[in-house]
């Protein structure tokens, strides 16, 4: 998708009509908005995301949301309510289609419902023009094919609140957003349409048909299948539970370290925290190499005696001459062939000497048994010292399991002792907030408990599934139609569980793919050698710095938050533009062009970082608009953005109370231009600086 | 994709092309036409039209 033109009419603080149009070019890529703070540069923004998704789409920090039409326009409406309305037009390209889009909310809709809009979608394809059918529902749907809400937070933002990308709570988010981009959320949504809908059908006209074997069977696996979703529900409510709990557990950790009384002691505690949760990590990796060692090397103990046998064994046949063969087959063959023996005696045929020497034939090894045996004598020989070697292995990480275990259990100690001695404080306050604390730790415990016996259930249920499937599947029947329905039936479902595990193959690689692309990206920004930027596998972003040779994940402030955030969005809408160039895998599963419209992106980042982002984030995303003040811009951002910048505009403000601090005038390029312009009414004008 | 991506996809295990392109005829075929017709309007509407034809993509090639 690539924006083309906003008009914008009566919108917040926009009065009448007014338009921006947006850079599209390869290299001159960058919109540039100038406006002071509180001139309306959130309100640009969310008039785009108002155009896209209405009032869902709105950002959280708008005021009064359901005030969408013009203040001065909708108090001078003194007709018809249905003929005042504010309207968001937005012009883009999607694929090779241009599309107009036109939401509209009138003064009457605002007054009963604002989320009721009228929008229209309309195309031009192949000169023709289209314009989509449907409800204003169905019509939002359509949208949300070309622009998923769900990515929105990712590319419309507002940079100064941006941490939330690196919270735990905003996984399942990152990997939605993720999927959308890169267009996994077909395969998604075709698997699960596949599961729900399409195998439902097939069971329905299997069972209507089918003999009652088939009629238990089908039965069973429904019961099987609905146990597997409780148990899966069970463990997604526990999970939105657990993360709601630790972020309650860190409010209340924040009072405690704010809490002059506490504060040394919550202190140690959360870095004891900290390590704990490393050791659990190493603990969980020695296990992991324990158990590698026991199935690679203890065999070697358990053979040792065997291989000692095997030894004298070899040894005693080797002094008694019997290995290696001093006279092989060939050798007998070759005498009786040339009916001779070695002593020039005939050996004639059917003679006695004959006989003698072919009943040698038969007890003599050929050329392949020294062969054996130097074998034998290579393996035994290379298994001399294994055993030694495998018990120190074990013994070596053994101890260091048991290291890991003796640290734990004393950090562990300390921090129950540092948990008593908060609690024991005079302080009510501190012991409400401790004893919250530990309420809210024991029913993460309890959830924890719960998620493992639900995750048991599902193995228990996914293995009756596909013991019934397989049933299902080889159970043939008498009737016609039910059979063609079973092996419709058998279809479905194998072509669901090909999609999931192609889904899971794209998804490790994509993320594989997306840590390079970040690794880099975060490099090019962040000047601490050590630190490195990563997404972990359960979709969260993290911070790591090299400490020791150990990467750990690292304290951050909101700018470094920031940072690793943009290099995150930058690296997926690189990766997204990347794939979309790409052969896909089949059609339709490719990632897509996005723009990145950013409200205030520098806010919180010192002078260097503000050079890189401005310089990073116009080559990777295809298209780039900037909301910014005129303060953030000067330096090294106008610097960078500036050979980039193809449309440039300034908010200016028009009323009589203008906020405070605001000069005048400001000086954009060559121009000097009125950023107060004193009238009756209040409103917010787009000014093209040229 | 990079040399270096191609390389890290023979790690994660068999790809998704891969698995795609070891399926048989039948099921690529089943699944080209699926996706086709998913990559259709998403809406709540047309959801039972794309259900009705994704059953029918099916009976078509398993009788």
């Amino acid at each position: 998708m690539k924006l083309r033109r906003l008009v914008i009419r009566d919108f917040r603080p926009f009065q009448g009509t007014q338009e921006i149009l947006f850079s599209h070019g390869k290299t001159r890529n960058v919109t540039v908005v100038h406006a002071e703070n509180g001139l309306g540069k959130t309100a640009l923004l969310n008039a785009l995301l108002w155009g896209f998704f209405g009032k869902d789409g709105l950002t959280k920090d708008i005021e009064k949301p359901d005030r969408i039409i013009n203040e001065v326009t909708a108090s001078q409406a003194n007709g018809d309510p249905a003929d005042t309305f504010a309207e968001v037009v937005i012009h883009f390209d999607h694929e090779d289609d241009e599309y107009t889009l036109r939401r509209r909310l009138t003064l009457a809709n605002q007054r009963s419902d604002a989320s009721k809009t009228d929008l229209r979608l309309e195309y031009k394809r192949g000169g023709q023009l289209y314009a989509e059918k449907g409800t204003p529902t169905e019509v939002q749907n359509r949208v949300s094919t070309i622009l998923p809400q769900g990515i929105s937070p990712y590319l419309f933002f507002n940079g100064e609140r941006m941490n939330y990308l690196g919270s735990a709570e905003n996984r399942d988010d990152v990997r939605n957003a993720i999927h959308q981009m890169l267009g996994l959320n077909l395969l998604q949504r075709t698997i699960e349409d596949l599961e729900k809908e399409v195998a439902s059908r097939f069971k329905r006209e299997l069972r209507e048909d089918a003999d009652e074997e088939m009629q238990r069977l089908l039965d069973d696996l429904e019961k099987a299948q609905k146990q597997r979703e409780d148990a899966k529900r069970s463990i997604e409510l526990s999970d939105q539970e657990v993360q709601a709990l630790e972020k309650e557990i860190r409010t209340i950790s924040d009072n405690l370290e704010a809490n002059r009384e506490t504060r040394e002691l919550q202190r140690e505690r959360k870095g004891l925290e900290d390590e704990v949760r490393k050791i659990e990590v190493a603990i969980g990796d020695s296990e992991k190499g324990l158990k590698r060692l026991i199935s690679e090397e203890a065999c070697f103990l358990f053979t040792e005696d065997l291989f000692r046998e095997g030894r004298a064994i070899t040894s005693r046949l080797r002094s008694e001459g019997r290995i290696p063969a001093r006279v092989l087959k060939d050798f007998i063959q070759d005498l009786l062939n040339a009916e001779e023996c070695i002593c020039k005696r005939p050996l004639k045929r059917d003679s006695e000497e004959f006989k003698a020497v072919l009943a040698q034939l038969e007890s003599t090894p050929d050329a392949s048994f020294n062969e054996a045996v130097a074998s034998l004598d290579n393996a035994l020989g290379a298994m001399d010292g294994k055993s030694a070697e495998a018990r120190e292995h074990l013994q070596n990480a053994h101890r260091q399991y048991e290291e890991l275990r003796e640290q734990h259990r004393v950090k562990v100690a300390r921090i129950k002792e540092i948990s008593e001695k908060i609690g024991d404080k005079d302080d009510e306050e501190v012991r409400h907030l401790e004893s919250k604390r530990e309420d809210c730790r024991m029913r993460i415990r309890d959830h924890d408990s719960n998620k493992g016996r639900a995750e048991e259930r599902i193995d228990l249920a996914t293995k009756t599934t596909q013991d019934l499937t397989s049933q299902i599947d080889h159970c043939k029947q008498k009737k016609g139609k039910a059979e063609v329905a079973r092996k419709r039936l058998a279809m479905t479902e194998s072509i669901a569980n090909l999609l999931r595990r192609m889904l899971d193959a794209e998804t490790k690689r994509f993320l594989v793919v997306l840590n390079e692309e970040i690794s880099r990206n975060y490099g090019l920004i962040n000047f601490k050698a050590d630190w490195a930027a990563h997404l972990t596998n359960n979709f969260r972003l993290e911070i790591r710095k090299t400490v020791g040779g150990d990467l750990i994940e690292a304290a951050k402030s909101t700018g470094e938050n920031q940072i690793a955030a943009f290099a995150f969005i930058g690296s997926l809408v690189a990766l997204a533009k990347r794939l979309d160039e790409e052969a896909p895998i089949i059609k339709g599963i490719q990632g897509g062009e996005f723009p990145l419209v950013m409200d205030s992106p520098f806010g919180n980042l010192g002078e260097g970082y503000r050079d890189a982002v401005a310089r990073m984030l116009p080559e990777l995303a295809p298209q780039v608009v900037v909301l910014v003040s005129p303060t953030q811009w000067k330096g090294e951002v106008e610097r960078n953005l500036s050979p980039r910048t193809d449309k440039r505009y300034l908010l200016q403000y028009h009323g009589s109370k203008p906020p405070q601090n605001i000069a005048q005038t400001v000086t954009l390029g060559s121009s000097e231009i009125d950023q107060i312009v004193v009238s009756e009414h209040e409103k917010t004008q787009i000014v093209e600086v040229s | 994709m990079s040399e270096q991506s191609q390389d890290r996809r023979t790690q994660t295990g068999q790809s998704a092309s891969e698995m795609f392109r070891h399926a048989n005829a039948v099921e690529r075929e089943i699944i080209e036409a699926i996706l086709h017709e998913e990559r259709q309007v998403m809406h709540q509407k047309h959801r039972t039209k794309i259900f009705d034809n994704i059953v029918g993509i099916i009976k078509d090639r398993v009788q």
